[in-house]
């Protein structure tokens, strides 16, 4: 890989197409901007340090997450605490609303009770559960990534969707499409 | 139902959802309305997290990707230690002189103080602590950091420990970022360890050694780095035209390195990062050619040894 061989114009081509779905995972991570902006820096950086064991077994995408979901993760451990949720993420001013879609103040509302319930959300829930509906990965990858087995992953994620769920449900803002039920444990 | 049934039943639906359920828990939910409207509900927390993180503003992306481009340092980037030396005995001067001022003010203030009371000799002591502390600098200054006649940290007094470190601090702001990585000033403290080190090296006396503070992304890049380093230098015979003698005082790793070397003749040697990972290394002369052999620097456990392209 050209990256690899110290060609600053591929790095420069990789992170700008990785740079969006690194920063999401982080901003789910962390649950607000600031903190985001900071992990995803580390991200980056922790990358292009480790470019050179990227072996080529796995895809770059899968690579690059894992190394940046550790090291998310690790810089939200350094801070030395739970993501806090903050203001509502970056809005693009040139994002107008569609017809039918929620209102601006409804998906305001909705990204600060979703920081909230990620918030409240365990680390070891929240990175699978993250890793799985904002990343997109499987259970294998994402056992790979956080170093667990694939049966814990299913575990992790569906006791973090109930909890989230709980949460959503309790601050009335979770509005599932056929139904709003309380939760049966 | 229990919670573990509730457990069960969370795992079985995100099975279910996320497309790793078997054919058989697949028609297990769909056979049961409570657990397909169970899932409905973990659908729609899973699309809420879903949901496309607004883009980072793009000043922000461009200042996170340049300064992940700077850190990679596509660039092998050697400097050699004499440089790093000599940078440091300017940034030190500079620093003898402030002490110097900084002393002088102290005088001024005892000596004050003190004549306002015949009795207390506290100033004779301090001027001549001040006289003490300027003589080792002079000392070190003129016979330079790392030279044969250099003072082990243990000798060195306390001030002019943090001064060195001080030093240090300056030269790493020059230097590339990794070297800042590799912290001399914790390598300057493990000096007396690394002295009797030296001393128990012998045989290495009078053989060429340019120590060297090597940045490169790549493993390939820093054998090719380390390769033109050792071919350069051993055209010349520069151990004599330099007069320097082997440093290895600052090598951390150094007996470790000096036993994986065994009877070999060392050439080279430095530090590198390579992958955000430090390493010593030394390169020794073998039958085969030349040889680097790469030490973690934190645990001095033998990382690789590969015979450099010729």
């Amino acid at each position: 890989m050209a990256a690899q061989q110290g060609d600053r114009s591929a790095l420069n081509q990789l992170l700008e197409q990785h740079y969006d779905r690194i920063y999401a995972v982080c901003r789910r991570l962390a649950g607000n901007d600031a903190d985001a902006s900071d992990a995803t820096q580390e991200a980056l950086l922790a990358i292009v340090r480790g470019l050179d064991k990227f072996d080529g077994r796995a895809r770059f995408s899968t690579w690059s997450y894992r190394v940046a979901t550790n090291a998310c993760l690790d810089e939200l451990r350094r801070r030395g605490r739970r993501p806090t949720p903050g203001l509502p993420e970056h809005e693009t001013h040139d994002q107008a609303p569609q017809a039918g879609a929620p209102g601006v103040a409804d998906t305001v509302a909705d990204r600060l009770d979703l920081d909230a319930a990620l918030a409240e959300l365990p680390e070891e829930f929240r990175a699978p559960v993250v890793l799985r509906d904002q990343v997109g990965m499987d259970y294998a990858e994402i056992a790979e990534t956080l170093s667990i087995p694939a049966g814990t992953v299913r575990s992790r994620i569906a006791r973090g969707r109930a909890r989230l769920a709980q949460t959503l449900l309790d601050s009335g803002n979770q509005d599932p499409p056929d139904q709003r039920r309380t939760e049966q444990p | 139902m229990t919670s573990s049934d509730s457990f069960d039943r969370d795992e079985l639906i995100a099975a279910y959802l996320d497309g790793e359920a078997t054919l058989a828990e697949r028609a297990q939910v769909e056979a049961d309305p409570d657990l397909v409207e169970r899932a409905e509900l973990m659908r729609s927390v899973a699309d809420m997290v879903a949901q496309p993180v607004n883009p980072a503003p793009a000043a922000l992306r461009s200042a996170h990707i340049a300064a992940a481009l700077e850190a990679s340092s596509t660039t092998p980037v050697v400097t050699s230690l004499q440089a790093a030396k000599q940078r440091r005995r300017v940034d030190f001067t500079k620093v003898l002189g402030a002490a110097a001022a900084g002393l002088l003010v102290l005088f001024a203030g005892v000596a004050v103080l003190s004549s306002g009371n015949d009795g207390d000799d506290t100033a004779t002591e301090t001027s001549d602590q001040g006289t003490e502390e300027t003589e080792s600098f002079d000392f070190d200054t003129e016979e330079g950091v790392g030279g044969e006649d250099e003072l082990s940290a243990t000798e060195m007094p306390e001030a002019e420990g943090a001064e060195e470190e001080a030093s240090d601090a300056e030269a790493v702001m020059e230097a590339p970022q990794a070297e800042a990585d590799m912290g001399e000033a914790d390598m300057a403290e493990d000096a007396s360890d690394s002295t009797s080190a030296e001393s128990s090296r012998g045989g290495l006396d009078g053989l060429f050694l340019d120590t060297a503070v090597i940045v490169v992304p790549t493993s390939d890049a820093f054998l090719d780095e380390v390769g033109r380093l050792v071919r350069d230098e051993s055209g010349d015979g520069s151990s004599d035209d330099s007069g320097e003698s082997i440093d290895v005082t600052e090598a951390l790793c150094i007996e470790e390195l000096l036993q994986y070397a065994g009877q070999d003749e060392i050439v080279a040697a430095g530090f590198a990062i390579i992958g955000g990972n430090n390493l010593e290394f030394v390169v020794v002369a073998t039958d085969q050619g030349s040889v680097v052999i790469t030490a973690d620097a934190a645990t001095c456990a033998l990382e690789n040894r590969r015979i450099l392209n010729p």
